[in-house]
């Protein structure tokens, strides 16, 4: 054994290939399940998915969702059915990315995406809020907002790639079809015109909550 | 779940040789003939899963998932109504059972919409939690459900999702059978039966909200809690309601620090589980923007913030400068809202000061000695097993509602007859034997009357323009009753009439007949005030204050290190008046306002604008604090711990919830930090039970109160040490103009007061004041409903819509004290400001008289 031999091991790793990926240069290719920071998908027509439960924040173990619902504005609804979620936060800081929101949610609004840069530079900014999670019209999540570095291009564009990463049926090639069935809120037939005779206006508006005391 | 419980009925049965036993899935127990089975099986420690009964209805068998298997009986009987024999053998979780209990849970969900995750009741809900532990685990149907638009609203208060409904007839059973109110009904047969309203009439019963609360599905939901939080978001303290002196036991939920949800507790002693609606709803002021949240001192005629230790002192030397030229300068008005310590704290300032002229009561009430001192005095369950019931004071039905509704259920499933004596029609006169219906502010006489024709003195004629058959229908009624613990329930009857001997008139009636006395008042805490000293001749404790036998007065003496002032004090109008002629030097208000609640409203604004230095404490800028000198921001229901005295004497705990806004403190902490600036010795409390330990100590009366027995819903009865004695009764002649109207001025459940002003539920619901005449009036004025006239008192006149209405008798006039007359007053009500301009029922009230007649002249048509 001579002196040299035990740069035996370090010659040879000299002439392989290096393993380090030049991150941020470099983005690796992630898991299909990789449990990146959440999204709140729209439908394709636009309208909002969460519908205000609180379910992900009930069985949260982190404690880190806060939800408020509210009424839908009749005119101008945000999600089908009655109520909308009117607040939503979720603390990064908090969460153990354990995905069990996603798995509660009734509609798939919540789900998890590829996206797993966001450093700060205060607490308060990891305070995602509904601006920030919920992905635009075309689909697309909002990558820019408060959050610098939450800026790298990502291969999964639309919300229906995060929703097939996390389908609850655990099958990866998941497309389309929402869960939510039409009829929980929003029935595909009309009501049955049985209340014509029912005094309407009677000052009960609730979805014009009038003065009511905010969340 | 509440009605998980078994009903107190069925635990507290006594021992009697026909005991029935029963076995249930093998566990063998006794109960007494007429238990139904699913109240045997609850006592047993066994749970029968069921959806329509209810411990406080009749049952009906509608939705059949408590059907069990009886032994060496054919088919499965429902055990809701099926009575128990005796050696009945129950098997209540066979195949048979378990594969019926499955498919009515398929049935039940096969036109449910599932919408549970945007459901209010979704995590609290008997038809999830059934049909997770009983139900078939699938759905076998494939077809679409039933529709119905979603939600329709029943009332301002109640929305209906029919989709969910499963039609057990709970709601339209309570608002039958309890609440009298049945403005719901089930409407068309088969799969398309629903709940509904009758055409253009919404379910606006008093009692809406315990239909939500007893429905076991999310049909019916509250507007005020709507999507607000989801069960799992709420924290609770059990507490009792802050809203009228019957201490219902609520359940106060709140998430974040908001208080959101109040829902009812079954106590069998008091509320049996029901509350009325501004109980329920009546708690969103605690949240408004107006509430108070720092306190003020005047400087160079402005209120402005100040620091706690400014506005301490400059309180403490306005009140010491009074102090100096006697005892009459000064004078202590409210305590009423607060908790009993908080009160306690006042009365005793007060007596540092050196004054007795303190009152919680803002001359709205009956004497303070009698309210406190009643005897032989009765409760809440009294009235269940009363041989009669003589109820002379308020519309039961607008100030105290859920005694109404047990004096209701007393008349109406145990047949106690009912002797109403009221100037009016009330909620109860359908129910009554008899209405005695007399002139307004002759209730005392009718009462004596009553209590001599009781006691076989002749009487010719019934006072007060009673008639003279109700009169003798009712002297029956109460001989038969006499040594039957008959019940007299009496309260003030309005505040146009002073009603100042129906104190000792109702105790005359009750010695008469061995009868009992359940005596009224309107604020929630009025007796804890009164029993704390608030009143200018009692003492903490109730004991009285010229009595001076050593007994209790040494106590209190020896409690606070300081003689007990000896003076005779004034009451509230006492010191109104005094005030008004410029003779109080220093005023000291707690939740008591001169303008709005004091029933003279010109005398308040003549006192508030004569007395040198007003100390207000509150929780919103009152008229009357708007006025002050000094303004302190007060800890309300909710907010802070202490215990509360109910109509009955029953003490029981309010505990906090949430947090006081801004540095709002409990009345009890800066009052003692005034006491101590006044008396020169350091300040003696940390926390409220520091209070209630003095409290107690100091009071004989409070001997039996600990800490542990006020706790839970029961409480503690408490009895004044000095009962109620009443001198010889003489009833001062009543002169009487016929030209005039009497004035019955009653308060209606929703007025538009600093409180309920501010709950958003309420102002949805018309709360405009009208006069209320008889036909015979209306025709002889020549005035249609809906027309303005004007109602000329002794002190103002009063602009206000009439409207027809034959319960008030002729030669009456009928308008709500707390709601605003003008339509001037809606700008108040919008921007909750002070204005001290519109004009209310409470200026044509001269407090001094007893009672309060007007003119009525119809106004010149605009033409
Ligand atoms: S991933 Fe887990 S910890 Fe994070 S928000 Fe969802 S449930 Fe909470
Ligand atoms: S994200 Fe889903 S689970 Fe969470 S509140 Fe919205 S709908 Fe409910
Ligand atoms: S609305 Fe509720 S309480 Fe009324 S019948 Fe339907 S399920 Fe029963
Ligand atoms: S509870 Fe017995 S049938 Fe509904």
């Amino acid at each position: 054994m001579g002196k040299f031999s035990g740069f035996a091991v370090t010659l040879r790793h000299m002439f392989r290939k290096p393993v380090t990926t030049q991150y941020p240069k470099e983005v690796r290719e992630k898991p299909v399940r990789f449990h990146g920071r959440h999204v709140l998908n729209r439908y394709p027509d636009g309208m909002e998915k969460c519908i205000g439960c609180e379910l992900c924040a009930a069985v949260c173990p982190a404690k880190c969702i806060y939800v408020r619902g509210k009424d839908n504005p009749p005119g101008n609804p945000v999600s089908p059915g009655e109520r909308y979620g009117y607040v939503y936060e979720i603390n990064l800081l908090r969460c153990i990315f354990c995905g069990l929101c996603v798995e509660a949610c009734p509609t798939t609004a919540i789900t998890m995406s590829n996206m797993f840069e966001f450093s700060v530079t205060d607490r308060n900014q990891a305070i995602f809020t509904k601006e920030h999670l919920l992905v635009g019209e075309d689909g697309k999540p909002n990558r820019k907002l408060g959050v610098e570095a939450d800026v790298t291009a990502d291969a999964l564009e639309e919300a229906g790639g995060w929703m097939r990463a996390t389908a609850p049926g655990g099958n990866a090639n998941f497309k389309e079809e929402v869960l939510w069935s039409p009829e929980a809120g929003v029935g595909t037939r009309l009501p049955e015109g049985v209340a014509d005779n029912h005094p309407r206006d009677i000052g009960a508006d609730t979805r014009s909550p009038e003065g009511r005391v905010e969340q | 779940m509440a009605d998980t419980k078994a009903s107190p009925e069925a635990e507290e049965s006594q021992a009697s040789p026909e005991r029935l036993k029963v076995t249930i899935d093998g566990v063998t127990t006794e109960v007494e003939p007429g238990t139904l089975l699913i109240e045997a099986a609850l006592k047993a420690g066994k749970y029968i899963p069921h959806f329509c009964w209810h411990p406080r209805m009749k049952p009906v068998a509608k939705c059949r998932m408590c059907l069990v298997e009886v032994e060496d009986q054919r088919g499965l009987p429902p055990a809701c109504t099926t009575p128990c024999s005796n050696e009945m053998v129950v098997h209540t979780d066979t195949p048979i059972v378990q594969q019926v209990q499955e498919s009515v849970l398929e049935l039940l969900l096969a036109n449910h919409p599932l919408d549970c995750p945007v459901c209010d009741r979704g995590g609290e809900c008997p038809l999830q939690d059934q049909t997770m532990a009983y139900g078939p685990g699938e759905s076998r149907f494939v077809e679409e459900k039933r529709h119905y638009e979603k939600p329709i609203a029943l009332s301002e208060l109640v929305l209906l999702d029919r989709e969910r409904c499963i039609l057990c007839d709970r709601c339209t059973r309570f608002a039958d059978e309890v609440a009298g109110d049945p403005l719901i009904a089930f409407v068309e047969r088969g799969n398309r039966t629903h709940v509904l309203t009758f055409p253009d009439e919404p379910f606006r019963s008093y009692f809406s909200g315990n239909t939500i609360e007893a429905c076991p599905v999310g049909a019916l939901t509250a507007v005020p809690y709507r999507f607000k939080a989801r069960p799992w978001d709420l924290e609770e303290v059990e507490s009792t309601c802050a809203q009228c002196a019957v201490g219902c036991r609520v359940k106060l939920q709140s998430s974040s620090s908001r208080v959101l949800r109040v829902l009812g507790v079954d106590s069998e002693e008091v509320n049996q589980g029901w509350l009325c609606d501004k109980g329920r709803f009546g708690f969103e002021y605690l949240h408004h923007d107006d509430r108070l949240t720092a306190p003020m001192i005047r400087i160079d005629g402005e209120l402005v913030e100040a620091s706690w230790g400014e506005a301490l002192d400059a309180a403490a030397d306005g009140i010491k400068r009074a102090a100096k030229e006697g005892p009459d300068a000064l004078g202590f008005l409210g305590g009423s809202r607060s908790t009993t310590e908080s009160a306690y704290a006042f009365s005793k300032l007060a007596r540092i000061a050196g004054t007795n002229n303190v009152d919680a009561q803002l001359g709205d009430g009956l004497e303070a000695a009698f309210l406190v001192g009643a005897n032989p005095r009765a409760s809440i369950a009294n009235l269940d097993s009363a041989a009669a019931i003589v109820v002379a004071g308020p519309d039961l039905k607008e100030e105290l509602p859920v005694l109404y509704l047990r004096v209701k259920q007393a008349a109406l499933k145990n047949g106690v007859p009912l002797i109403e004596c009221s100037p009016m029609q009330t909620g109860l006169s359908r129910y009554a034997a008899v209405s005695l219906i007399h002139r307004a502010g002759e209730t005392a006489q009718l009462l004596s009357a009553l209590a001599g024709a009781a006691q076989r003195e002749p009487t010719d004629r019934p006072p007060a323009g009673a008639s003279a058959t109700d009169f003798q229908r009712a002297v029956e009624i109460i001989s038969e009753a006499c040594d039957k613990n008959a019940v007299v329930i009496a309260g003030r009857t309005g505040l146009a009439t002073s009603d100042g001997e129906l104190g000792a008139s109702a105790t005359q009636l009750a010695e008469a007949i061995g009868g009992l006395v359940l005596p009224v008042a309107h604020r929630a805490n009025t007796m804890g005030a009164l029993f704390a000293g608030c009143a200018p001749d009692l003492l903490p404790g109730g004991s009285r204050l010229a009595d001076g036998d050593g007994g209790s007065r040494a106590a209190i003496e020896k409690a606070w290190g300081r003689a007990v002032p000896s003076h005779e004090g004034r009451d509230a109008s006492g010191i109104v008046t005094e005030a008004a002629r410029g003779n109080v030097g220093a005023l000291v208000l707690m939740g008591a306002d001169l303008i709005d609640d004091f029933p003279d409203r010109s005398l308040g604004l003549e006192a508030i604008g004569r007395t040198g230095f007003i100390v207000a404490i509150d929780i919103f800028m009152t008229p009357t604090a708007a006025a002050a000198d000094v303004v302190f921001p007060a800890a309300t229901f909710g907010e802070q711990s202490g215990c509360v005295v109910n109509i009955e004497g029953r003490v029981t705990r309010q505990v906090a919830k949430v947090a006081p806004p801004g540095s709002s403190q409990p009345e009890w902490y800066l009052l003692d930090q005034l006491t101590s600036r006044i008396s020169g010795k350091p300040a003696r409390w940390t926390s409220h039970q520091d209070v209630f330990e003095e409290m107690a100590a100091a009071a004989p009366a409070f001997a039996e109160v600990t800490r542990a027995s006020i706790e839970g819903a029961k409480g503690t009865v408490v009895r004044a040490s000095d009962t109620y004695a009443p001198q010889e009764i003489e009833h001062p002649p009543i002169a009487t103009d016929q030209y005039n109207h009497r004035v019955i001025a009653g308060r209606k459940l929703y007025g538009d007061g600093q409180v309920s002003g501010r709950c958003t539920a309420f102002r949805r619901i018309d709360t405009k004041a009208v006069a209320r005449l008889n036909s015979r009036d209306m025709s002889r004025l020549g005035v249609e409903d809906g027309v303005a006239v004007r109602l000329r008192g002794a002190r103002a006149d009063l602009e206000i819509a009439v409207m027809t209405d034959d319960s008030v008798p002729e030669g009456s006039v009928s308008v709500p004290f707390n709601r605003i007359a003008t339509s001037s007053g809606a700008d108040e009500k919008e921007t909750g400001e002070s204005a001290l301009h519109p004009i209310r029922v409470a200026d044509l009230i001269d407090s001094t008289a007893a009672v309060n007649e007007v003119r009525i002249e119809t106004l010149e048509s605009p033409a």
